[in-house]
């Protein structure tokens, strides 16, 4: 039996949302365009793989297992997964963050799933997690709720959590093909939490105090990743251009995150896996030209992290609060 | 997996305990030493390595000052005194540390010849996925098996992370070279693996360093 006679799909919000995919695409170029002139549309039409084509349920269990299942179905068919295919569910049973974490998914948030074949230069694919971080960000600040981003891309409102981010790496059983799966899960319309989460979470509804349309948050979502996928492949180009240059060209998305994140300067709880395993408090200096932060700690010692996650701590103790959603 | 000439590798190793580690610039820049010939080195120190080692030398480049560290302890050797204030290109040999070897590092450099190491794709953390640690914490050491297709190490960078799958022949973990919190550069071995007929071997090579090496 084929998956899609298990998930029954939504053909006509498939529609729907590839038309508004087009008009945002249209509108951000036109926003873009004061800044990066006639570039603009060159750098949004290296973007435009994300959305080219959509998976929509009314339910699933896990993004990320459909993503694979999509992936294998196919290359059992004899066709690789179409790079910038979108799963999106209207609500997920069991979802899951990194290690394993429960992520709460019920109807009214925007749970997707993006299948990208990786296609930045080995030393750049660390900026996959930061262009979702910024799109997020960028996308929910469209709605006038001033978001901020810890890092690397947990999007917040005053503590409380609005998006999370989950980005795994896939080499298909099938044709041996290398994907990645960026999960995305944004709390929109969502105004019920468990209790656990009451206080940690938030939705745009409740900031707001008004229902978003889901399907133009989702295209304008999107588009940002499309935006900020084509601006990393154009400076990707630029850099090699120069790449005999004194002079390197600076990456924008450097730039971006630090206008939108509220990590430089904070207090922090450093881990591998934060939540169970934090290994030290530090002071969050800076992100370096890798997205790699730089902490300070109280021995005097700097520390270069690429990986692992933080906790900021509250001002004047070095007590935290769990966060998963 | 090769088989190898114990003895002639004791001889070797019991002749030049020690291992040259090359230090080479990495990018361009003005380079300006901060060690000397035959000066004794120590690596990076503390629970998460986080403690620099020895300062050898600052690479400037456009007011981008670098320092570089030693990553391993040992003494200066072969300094290319000629280059200190000088500008020089990415990959220049500016130095050796020479490196004592002590008996288990022996141990660990003769094995690597004869294990199948599974090494890093990335600079990046690695730690194991659940089902794996699980057999890890709960079997005897050097009895759990690893099939090709399995995926045997979870790669996390930037929260982005990527189940590595392994494709060598079937094997045994025999050795783990990583340690899930510090970061691991590229290439390094992130596993020994041994083919289970071979694991008898592999023990005896390890009895017969133990008890010659001084």
């Amino acid at each position: 039996m084929g998956i899609d006679s298990v998930y029954p799909r939504e053909h006509p919000r498939e529609e729907r949302l590839l038309r508004l995919l087009e008009g945002c695409r249209e509108a951000e170029v036109l926003t873009r365009r004061p800044k990066w002139g006639d570039e603009a549309g060159v750098i949004m039409r290296r973007g435009a793989d994300i959305g080219r084509e959509f998976f929509c349920y009314p339910c699933l269990d896990r993004g990320m297992r459909q993503a694979r299942e999509l992936i294998e179905t196919g290359e059992k068919k004899g066709s690789a997964f179409i790079a910038g295919g979108v799963v999106i569910a209207r609500e997920m049973e069991k979802s899951r963050g990194r290690f394993d974490r429960p992520w709460y998914a019920p109807s009214g948030g925007a749970w997707l799933t993006l299948v990208l074949n990786p296609a930045f230069l080995p030393e750049n694919r660390q900026f996959y997690s930061l262009i979702l971080g910024v799109a997020c960000c960028e996308t929910i600040r469209h709605y006038g709720v001033e978001a901020n981003i810890k890092w690397v891309n947990d999007v917040h409102f005053h503590g409380q959590k609005l998006a999370g981010i989950l980005i795994q790496g896939y080499t298909s059983r099938t044709l041996g093909e290398e994907y990645l799966l960026l999960g995305i899960g944004v709390n929109v319309n969502n105004t019920s939490f468990p209790e656990y989460l009451r206080t940690m979470a938030i939705s745009l509804r409740e900031i707001l105090g008004k229902e978003l349309s889901l399907e133009d948050f989702i295209a304008l979502l999107l588009t940002k990743i499309g935006w900020h996928i084509g601006l990393m492949a154009h400076f990707e180009q630029r850099y090699l251009e120069a790449f005999y240059e004194p002079v390197k060209p600076a990456n924008p998305l450097i730039e971006q995150w630090k206008l939108y994140s509220d990590t430089p300067g904070r207090r922090v709880l450093y881990g591998t896996n934060v939540y169970d395993e934090p290994l030290f408090a530090a002071t969050a200096v800076d992100i370096d030209h890798t997205g790699a932060i730089i902490l300070q700690r109280e021995e005097g010692i700097t520390m270069r992290e690429v990986s692992g996650e933080i906790i900021y701590l509250e001002s004047g103790n070095d007590s935290f609060r769990m966060n998963t959603n | 997996m090769s088989e190898i000439d114990l003895d002639r590798l004791l001889i070797h190793y019991r002749e030049n305990p020690y291992e040259d580690f090359v230090v080479e610039t990495p990018n361009t820049g003005w380079v300006r030493f901060m060690a000397d010939d035959g000066m004794k080195v120590e690596g990076p120190k503390g629970t998460w390595q986080h403690i620099p080692g020895t300062l050898l030398y600052v690479l400037e480049r456009e007011r981008n000052r670098i320092p570089v560290h030693a990553h391993i302890n040992g003494t200066i050797s072969d300094l290319q005194v000629d280059l200190n204030g000088k500008f020089v290109e990415a990959n220049t040999y500016l130095m050796s540390v020479r490196h004592p070897m002590t008996k288990d590092e022996v141990i660990d450099k003769i094995l690597k010849q004869v294990l199948v190491t599974f090494n890093a794709p990335e600079r990046a953390k690695y730690f194991f996925p659940p089902e794996i640690t699980y057999k890890l914490e709960k079997k005897k050491r050097g009895t759990v098996l690893v099939r090709p297709g399995e995926e045997i190490i979870i790669m996390s960078l930037m929260k982005r992370d990527t189940p590595l799958i392994y494709n060598g022949e079937p094997g045994i973990i025999h050795t783990v070279y990583f340690q899930p919190n510090i970061t691991v550069n590229q290439g390094e071995p992130l596993l020994g693996i041994c083919p289970p007929g071979k694991l008898n071997y592999i023990r005896k090579i390890v009895q017969k360093i133990q008890n010659e090496w001084a």
